[in-house]
């Protein structure tokens, strides 16, 4: 699963997930695309287990981008313990996902099926999101 | 490329409230700069602007702006085209202003044609590295799009920006080695893929990760039993 090779603090605060994505809302490198429509954290299983349902579902061929990376740890107290005591350990990986990140970009197959591979994926992002392609333009 | 007249008006209120007011009448507020002279804020009826980007088929249109209720008109092109990547709405344009006698550098899409050979029979994968080149061109020049036909293209081999067929007048701005499509090996990095699929399907409950290096803090320890 993704996660950072080397990190300058072990945890992290929670921070805030207003507004829209800064960058990365459009796309790069591929003709059909992944896009999250709401804030939150995507760990770093959903964004592995959407791989994986991308994968299987454009079959042979094609090339997929992941463009969100998790980067954030995630910390967790044991359970019944009492509050208090410092922070948790750390738990996890997330991205921090902003309406109009894309989380994904298929090239190489067949729209329907990049499409259908896309929306088996979208069942593995803990967020709304909504598939795109090159060709939704503004007009 | 054909020019496309399109009226426009000065826009007096600036600011992101006049904007919102703005777009919420169904216009698009726009700026025309360049060319030496001051910038001018104007607004754009957004059905009319849909209607001539559908007809010319790109951004890459000179336009010919026509100030509303005065005899000024400008050739301009489209230099920037903010889109909300929520509501796919245009939210602003800029406008550069252009001299019809004055070669200018722009961005120009690449179409492939065909299906290459080596997705046909090989089974790879097109890969389609460079979707724009620039070129530089006068702007009545301007293609709006250069066709690369890949039909011939084998497995392993690629087309680069020397490749293309640019027409007269028109210079590329790109290194001529500028890999555009290629061809690449796709069944085994499938079945590696598939079989880490695999792998990672059935350690994805058990595994427990490991946590990353921590950055200059690798002789912590030593200190702290001292």
């Amino acid at each position: 699963m993704l996660m950072p090779k080397k990190v300058k603090y072990r945890k992290k605060q929670r921070g805030r997930r207003r507004g829209k994505a800064k960058g990365g809302d459009f796309i790069a490198f591929g003709d059909h695309a992944l896009q999250a429509l709401e804030a939150g954290w995507v760990s770093s299983r959903q964004i592995e287990s959407a791989r994986i349902a991308i994968a299987r579902g454009v079959k042979r061929g094609g090339k997929i981008w992941i463009r969100v990376f998790p980067d954030k740890p995630i910390t967790k107290k044991p359970l019944e313990t009492r509050m208090g005591k410092g922070k948790g350990s750390p738990e996890g990986w997330v991205a921090v996902v902003r309406p109009g990140r894309i989380l994904f970009e298929v090239e190489g197959v067949d729209p329907a099926l990049a499409k259908r591979a896309i929306e088996l994926a979208s069942f593995k992002i803990g967020i709304k999101t909504r598939y795109i392609s090159r060709e939704h333009t503004a007009w | 490329m054909s020019e496309i007249t399109l009226e426009v008006r000065s826009r007096e209120e600036t600011g992101t409230n006049a904007n919102r007011r703005l777009r919420a009448a169904g216009l698009i507020p726009a700026v025309v700069y360049g060319g030496g002279l001051d910038s001018v804020a104007i607004q754009v009826d957004r059905k009319t602007l849909h209607e001539l980007l559908k007809e010319a088929g790109g951004e890459n249109a000179v336009f010919l702006l026509k100030m509303a209720g005065t005899e000024t008109k400008r050739h301009t092109m489209i230099r920037e085209l903010s889109i909300d990547s929520i509501s796919r709405q245009i939210i602003h344009i800029d406008f550069l202003r252009v001299q019809m006698t004055e070669k200018i550098n722009v961005q120009v899409p690449i179409e492939l044609v065909g299906i290459p050979a080596g997705v046909k029979n090989e089974g790879g994968v097109l890969d389609f590295v460079t979707r724009e080149v620039e070129v530089e061109c006068l702007p009545g020049d301007i293609p709006q799009g250069i066709e690369l036909d890949v039909s011939d293209l084998e497995l392993g081999s690629n087309y680069q920006a020397r490749d293309l067929e640019l027409g007269e007048n028109i210079e590329l701005m790109v290194e001529p080695d500028k890999v555009i499509a290629a061809v690449a090996h796709s069944r085994v990095a499938a079945e590696v893929e598939e079989a880490e699929a695999e792998a990672a399907d059935i350690g994805l409950l058990e595994e427990e990760e490991a946590e990353p290096e921590l950055i200059g803090r690798e002789e912590e320890p030593e200190s702290e039993e001292d």
